[in-house]
């Protein structure tokens, strides 16, 4: 992190009063960052309408394999796009979001030499659960993820995720589905495709806001 | 009063459901709350960086910093100033003044979910 942004952060810092996090890796970076009083900080998970995941539209699910972040470097596509080489019998799905191709050129022009890679350009949330859905798999291949709200959203449509033994997964997910190396991820899609593996419903009860709203109260008084 | 500082209404980013659940939540409590802009330009649009746009993004923040400044008299003792992020850049501006208008000898809380980056 730039010198400066650290100053900044600082002083962000010191000016709360409470400071909210979804999960023990940003609270653990904050307090290996040294800049903060960590009697602040409270581990509160995710604010999350669980009701949205019951109103989308279900298909038969399919053996395809999603990229579930936006498309920039932090998040590692290229490393999805080598993946999908590796699995030509498969189906791997690229989204944009609210962007287009335009948003990442490069990126799209090499996953548009490979056959089994189809790329979807603006989505709406809508459309994006609708096609999570569909998907078997989510593999995540970032390197900077402090929230896994991705992972959540795949894990409540009843979708696979594959992420690596870092960021915030270490801490959301059971370790069977996280992975050190390329190689071992590899390995895991190979062994959660074709089957009729499914993980058991979860997790999460979407109340963060509510807890967080509860902690502000507490500072308060 | 809750003053409450949104991220930009982004559906493609968790923003404006984490929006929508801290509004209900404010709800549940009976708490009122007031909120500093957070309408949905095409400004706000992420069009470069990573996480949120480069420009637009402290744009945002400056003109909710703006929009609180301008009301700064209406801040009383006991009120939360609640962020969606912490990395706004205009929260040192809010401090600043409130400080400088002796609003430090009130009991002002501030709450920040983390940075999203």
């Amino acid at each position: 992190m730039k010198k400066w942004l650290r100053h900044s952060e600082r002083a962000w810092f010191e000016i709360a009063t409470r400071i909210f996090v979804a999960t023990q890796k940003p609270y653990l970076d904050l307090q290996a960052s040294g800049l903060i009083d960590m009697a602040k900080v409270r581990i509160v998970g995710h604010p999350f309408d669980i009701s949205v995941f019951s109103k989308v539209e279900r298909k038969p699910r399919q053996d395809w394999v999603i990229f579930p972040h936006r498309v920039d470097i932090d998040k590692q596509p290229f490393e999805f796009l080598s993946l999908a080489k590796l699995r030509p019998g498969m189906k791997f799905i690229f989204t944009f979001g609210g962007k287009g191709f335009e948003s990442n050129i490069e990126l799209y022009e090499k996953a548009s030499e490979i056959e089994n890679v189809i790329c979807y350009e603006h989505l709406s949330k809508k459309q994006y659960y609708e096609l999570l859905a569909q998907c078997k798999i989510m593999v995540s291949t970032a390197i900077q993820e402090n929230w896994g709200v991705a992972t959540y959203e795949a894990l409540h449509l009843g979708v696979i995720p594959i992420c690596p033994r870092s960021c915030s997964y270490q801490y959301i997910l059971p370790d069977f589905l996280l992975y050190n190396t390329f190689e071992e991820m590899v390995q895991l899609v190979s062994n959660f495709s074709g089957g009729d593996a499914v993980l058991d419903s979860y997790w999460d009860d979407g109340k963060s806001a509510e807890v967080m709203v509860k902690s502000m109260l507490e500072c308060i008084e | 009063m809750i003053h409450y500082f949104p991220l930009q209404n982004l559906e493609n980013r968790d923003y404006r459901m984490f929006d929508q659940e801290m509004q209900k939540a404010f709800r549940e409590f009976n708490l009122p709350f007031y909120i500093y802009s957070n309408e949905l330009t095409e400004a706000q649009e992420i069009k470069s960086g990573w996480v949120m746009d480069a420009v637009s993004h402290p744009v945002h923040c400056i003109e909710q910093a703006k929009d609180f400044l301008q009301r700064l008299d209406t801040v009383k003792s006991g009120d939360v100033l609640f962020f969606n992020d912490l990395t706004h850049f205009g929260l040192d501006a809010m401090k600043y003044a409130g400080f400088m208008r002796d609003q430090g000898r009130k009991n002002i809380r501030i709450c920040s979910r983390g940075n999203v980056y």
